[in-house]
């Protein structure tokens, strides 16, 4: 699955931290750091499998726990309107 | 810390322009008559769509997020959509603010797909007032068939009202346009002098009852509040985390304040904003001790004081704005 990033999304990477705006409403949201290094691949085209694996290799995590966070974050992002799904 | 609050407090304390107001163009086919622009516009001067590009490509690098394209009209530039696209790629969150009467319903749909934040469009009330103030028969029919255009469009429309002694009664009638299409709208009673320095324009600037008025109907506080960065310190973010350019490519601290301090064209942006500049880290280094009077005022929590403004009025950046002092006053004895 390839994730890409809702057009009218605006965002910039400011001392580390990606701030989001959410164009329709107006809202800003500030991402932690591993919300961050997500939120960059997603920007990148990154698909969830090599997502995966670089989260396994950043936070020395195992690959189900890395899984688990991505699909919560990318459920949220969803909700928030911030991303398209897109399943290939 | 909420995220505004944070992006706000990270962004002045290291310079990062995070808002840029980017003046495309001084051309204008309205002739407003409170305009500040009154300097003939040498249109050989524009930056061209490359130098403009360039510098948006720097403002991201440099951690601009939002960024708003201003005029003059910006829809008299050829290559708007061009750029609109171009900043969208950067990831800006892009405002627009126009008269309105140039945007044909080929832009609507473009704008719609390049997902603009949003377009402000200047109205100042029923036809007769709006053309009339404008200097351009027809200039209300055209605003009004683009604020619905861009509306059907799903695009975020915003009307935006400069409150004067001319339009003064329109107040009642925008307000209800604006509710009836279901549209932002906002006041604006603060008039400038002319970047000229000419004060001519302030003859329309709106008197004590009138101003009060308005304050009564918004409610207590400002219509805009102060980009004042503390609420004890008299400075703004203008030179900090707002940065303005113009459509010559002459960087300002903010499009009110016109300090020039570099151009584009010569010279990159990161240097331009860098404290190396002398006349920048200068106007950093402004303190409330320097403000002569507005330090010792105890009206200084309730003011609006524009530092551009100040200048413009009386030549110097170290003093009281009349309009602010006017303004200050009325809401001390409202509250
Ligand atoms: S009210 Fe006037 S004197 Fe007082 S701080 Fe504001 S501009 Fe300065």
């Amino acid at each position: 699955m390839r994730i890409k990033k809702a057009p009218s999304i605006a965002w910039r990477k400011i001392e580390g931290r990606a701030f989001v705006i959410e164009a329709a409403t107006s809202t800003l949201h500030e991402l932690n750091e591993p919300g961050t290094f997500l939120w960059e691949m997603i920007n990148k085209g990154t698909d969830i499998e090599e997502m995966v694996k670089r989260t396994v290799r950043e936070y020395s995590i195992c690959d189900r726990t890395a899984r688990k966070d991505i699909m919560n974050f990318v459920d949220r992002l969803s909700k928030a309107g911030m991303i398209e799904n897109k399943r290939q | 810390m909420k995220p505004q609050a944070n992006l706000f407090r990270i962004t002045d304390s290291k310079y990062i322009p995070l808002i840029c107001t980017f003046e495309l163009t001084r051309r204008c086919n309205l002739r407003c008559r409170h305009c500040y622009i009154d300097v003939p516009p040498d249109v050989r001067s524009e930056l061209s769509t490359g130098e403009i590009k360039n510098s948006l490509k720097q403002l991201s690098r440099m951690g601009t997020l939002m960024l708003v394209f201003t005029g003059g009209e910006i829809f008299l530039r050829k290559d708007l959509l061009e750029l609109c696209r171009y900043a969208k790629k950067l990831n800006f969150d892009l405002k627009l603010f126009t008269n309105g009467t140039q945007i044909s319903k080929n832009d609507a749909e473009e704008l719609s797909k390049i997902s603009i934040s949003g377009v402000e469009i200047s109205l100042y009330g029923r036809e007769n007032v709006h053309d009339g103030i404008t200097g351009r028969k027809g200039a209300f029919e055209k605003s009004i068939r683009s604020v619905e255009m861009l509306k059907k469009h799903g695009i975020n429309v915003t009307i935006k009202c400069p409150l004067t002694n001319l339009n003064y009664s329109e107040r009642g009638w925008i307000r209800k346009f604006a509710k009836k299409s279901g549209i932002n709208f906002k006041f604006d009673p603060t008039i400038a002098p002319a970047d000229s320095g000419n004060q001519e324009i302030l003859k329309y600037r709106m008197n004590n009852r009138q101003l009060t008025n308005i304050y009564r109907e918004l409610g207590e506080k400002p219509p805009e509040a102060p980009a004042r960065r503390r609420l004890d310190d008299l400075s703004c973010s203008a030179g900090r985390n707002v940065i303005s350019i113009i459509s010559d490519g002459t960087v300002y601290p903010c499009l009110q304040l016109a300090l020039p301090l570099g151009n584009i064209k010569h010279q990159k942006l990161d240097r331009i904003w860098s404290q190396k500049n002398k006349v920048l880290a200068g106007y950093r280094s402004i303190s409330n001790k320097d403000i002569a009077v507005c330090n010792s005022c105890d009206m200084a929590y309730l003011c609006q004081r524009c530092p551009g403004i100040a200048k413009l009025e009386d030549g110097s950046l170290f003093g009281p704005s009349k309009i602010a002092c006017q303004i200050a006053k009325i809401h001390k004895k409202m509250n």
